[in-house]
């Protein structure tokens, strides 16, 4: 016995339509969109073999009904964005999503320290940056926070030249959860920048779409990133763009997010701010610029299945979600491991207590003093 | 313009790229010293030429990550633009910083000055103009300062020079560093209390609520949009 959901599920994931699928596995495409739609249809060893062979999905894979779907959600995502792209992210995102739900339930993470206030972005994220304990400067590791104080953060291991984020709140037996969804291979900045966007989507709105509430929520992660009060003490009169990469190295955010800022701050005119993104476009960069940010990679995912499977978690994982240890690891790999745990060196006048510390240096100065 | 600052605070405003430059200056003398040996010859016959090596193996390994500003010849000095702070690195004279033997290393030098000298690098320098002018500074001076025993960094002083109501000192970065790590959520752990989200785990109940909902749209879908889930904490 198969679930028919499960097939569209793989199929989707294959980035095949039906007719396509159908052809693979010898079925017309009236027969497989049958097969789709019913609950739990009876259908032959032979194409239940070749379901699983080209999906590439194991059998019991489709032997078990799917559970945590995530709701219909709008994805910010580019312009060439197509369905099949949002089916395959989709499909993508539910499979993750099923094995975090499934683990959630057995494994105990942080309580949920967020709830939606609409208002003013820019006062809701100078709220929501005193909430995550963040300094006034810039913003050295945005996941970790986040993740403390319950946001699920899932990273899936397909490509983010497509795809940008998605957010939701998912009903769960302690209360709702915001989930963020990004995906694999957007660059630093950027991935910073989309889970702060949303961020702001989950703390301002309850759905719908539209530029305006875009516009908040790049309000939002504008004054989250990069607080307004830094950068009018910051950016100079009349920024050239080599200072604003300087910049981009030290608040992790892009370039043009920090034009953005220089005309906000008052210290380029229209003339100049049109100007810079010239330049940013023409070195081929509006897309995806130089000099990288460092991203960062969720946590909780990998720690879940870490307590349940123990240090080497993606064969209990692909048991769990019914996967090929293969796409376990792809997944897991988007995931921080503890030796990836976020660190920075820290200068101290003194011994700062700082609970966290994990090395002192100790050396013994054998400077060659006069 | 810069406000005056305080050392410990500037290095943990700049701390990415001071910490990518103090583990490649390490990782750079290892290599360079094992390169030496390897060939037969000395690193100390020829101190200044076996620092230009380190410093070229250094540029390589922070290339990635510089700015376009800072690109330079690889074996140019190591100057890099953080942003209001511009940062020369410098192998140590006499365990101290180098004496400004050149117009640009003393132009450099004086970045900070507010008619006095700074940094006392230069009173002992017969060779330095005081200029007369006192301007206030748009850009500030860091200098770091390093040195090796064999193929072990030693020293890495942070100089900052003085402002007028603030002393210029320098930073022991060896010794005044602590690496900080997040700790590894603690809080994750087996839930043997069975009150995990089993509702939303069978898919039956919560979850299905969920599926085919197109109400809420956008990015983000609320939690007022279901019903019974309105309790948010």
């Amino acid at each position: 016995m198969i679930y028919g959901a499960r097939v569209r599920q793989a199929r989707l994931f294959l980035g095949a339509t039906q007719t396509q699928f159908a052809g693979m596995i010898g079925m017309s495409q009236a027969g497989l969109s049958g097969l789709e739609n019913e609950t739990k249809p009876t259908i032959t060893d032979d194409s239940f073999l070749a379901i699983a062979e080209h999906t590439g999905f194991p059998p019991e894979f489709f032997e078990r009904p799917s559970c945590g779907l995530i709701d219909d959600v709008q994805f910010r995502a580019r312009l060439t964005f197509k369905a099949v792209d949002r089916n395959q992210a989709m499909s993508c995102a539910n499979l993750v999503h099923e094995t975090y739900v499934l683990m959630r339930e057995k494994v105990e993470v942080p309580t949920v320290g967020m709830r939606p206030a609409p208002g003013d972005p820019r006062e809701t994220a100078r709220e929501f940056r005193a909430l995550l304990g963040l300094p006034s400067g810039p913003v050295a590791n945005l996941t970790t926070p986040v993740e403390r104080i319950g946001v699920a953060l899932i990273t899936l291991p397909v490509g983010g030249k497509k795809h940008d984020a998605f957010s939701t709140w998912q009903p769960g037996s302690r209360g709702p959860y915001p989930l963020i969804v990004t995906f694999a291979g957007t660059p630093g900045d950027r991935l910073r920048w989309n889970i702060a966007h949303e961020l702001g989507h989950l703390l301002l709105h309850r759905g719908g779409s539209g530029q305006e509430i875009e516009r908040e929520a790049d309000v939002f992660a504008a004054e989250l990133l990069t607080p307004m009060k830094a950068m009018a003490a910051e950016i100079p009169a009349r920024p050239r763009l080599a200072s604003l990469y300087a910049m981009k190295m030290r608040w992790g955010v892009s370039v043009q997010s920090l034009i953005r800022r220089a005309r906000e701050a008052g210290r380029v005119t229209d003339e100049q701010y049109t100007s810079l993104f010239r330049q940013v476009s023409a070195r081929g960069e509006r897309m995806s610029e130089r000099y990288q940010v460092p991203r960062e990679k969720p946590r909780i995912y990998r720690k879940m299945a870490e307590v349940l499977f123990g240090e080497s978690p993606a064969p209990g994982l692909s048991a769990l979600g019914g996967w090929t240890e293969e796409f376990a690891q792809d997944v897991l790999a988007q995931f921080a491991s503890k030796s990836e745990m976020p660190a920075r060196r820290v200068w101290v006048s003194q011994q700062a207590a700082h609970s966290n510390v994990v090395e002192f240096r100790s050396v013994e100065r054998r400077a060659k003093r006069l | 313009m810069i406000k005056e600052d305080d050392l410990v605070a500037i290095a943990n405003r700049i701390w990415r790229p001071l910490d990518l430059l103090l583990g490649y200056l390490a990782d750079g003398l290892q290599e360079e010293y094992e390169a030496c040996i390897a060939k037969g010859i000395d690193p100390a016959e020829d101190a200044c030429t076996f620092a230009g090596t380190v410093r070229r193996s250094v540029y390589d390994k922070m290339r990635p990550h510089l700015p376009p500003q800072s690109a330079r010849a690889p074996m140019s000095p190591l100057h890099f633009d953080l942003g209001p702070y511009q940062l020369k690195v410098l192998h140590a004279e006499e365990g101290t910083v180098p004496r400004p033997r050149t117009v640009t290393r003393r132009r450099f030098y004086r970045r900070n000055e507010l008619g006095i000298m700074s940094m006392n690098l230069l009173l002992d320098h017969p060779l330095v103009v005081i200029e007369e002018e006192v301007k206030e500074i748009e850009d500030g001076s860091l200098v770091l300062v390093w040195d090796n025993d064999g193929p072990e960094l030693i020293l890495a002083d942070l100089y900052r020079p003085p402002l007028a109501d603030f002393p210029g000192r320098s930073l022991d970065l060896l010794h005044a560093t602590a690496v900080v790590v997040e700790p590894d959520f603690p809080d994750v752990r087996r839930d043997d209390t069975g009150t995990g989200d089993s509702r939303a785990a069978t898919g039956t109940d919560d979850a299905g609520a969920g599926e085919g909902d197109t109400g809420a749209g956008g990015d983000s879908a609320g939690p007022d949009d279901r019903p019974g889930e309105t309790d948010l904490p």
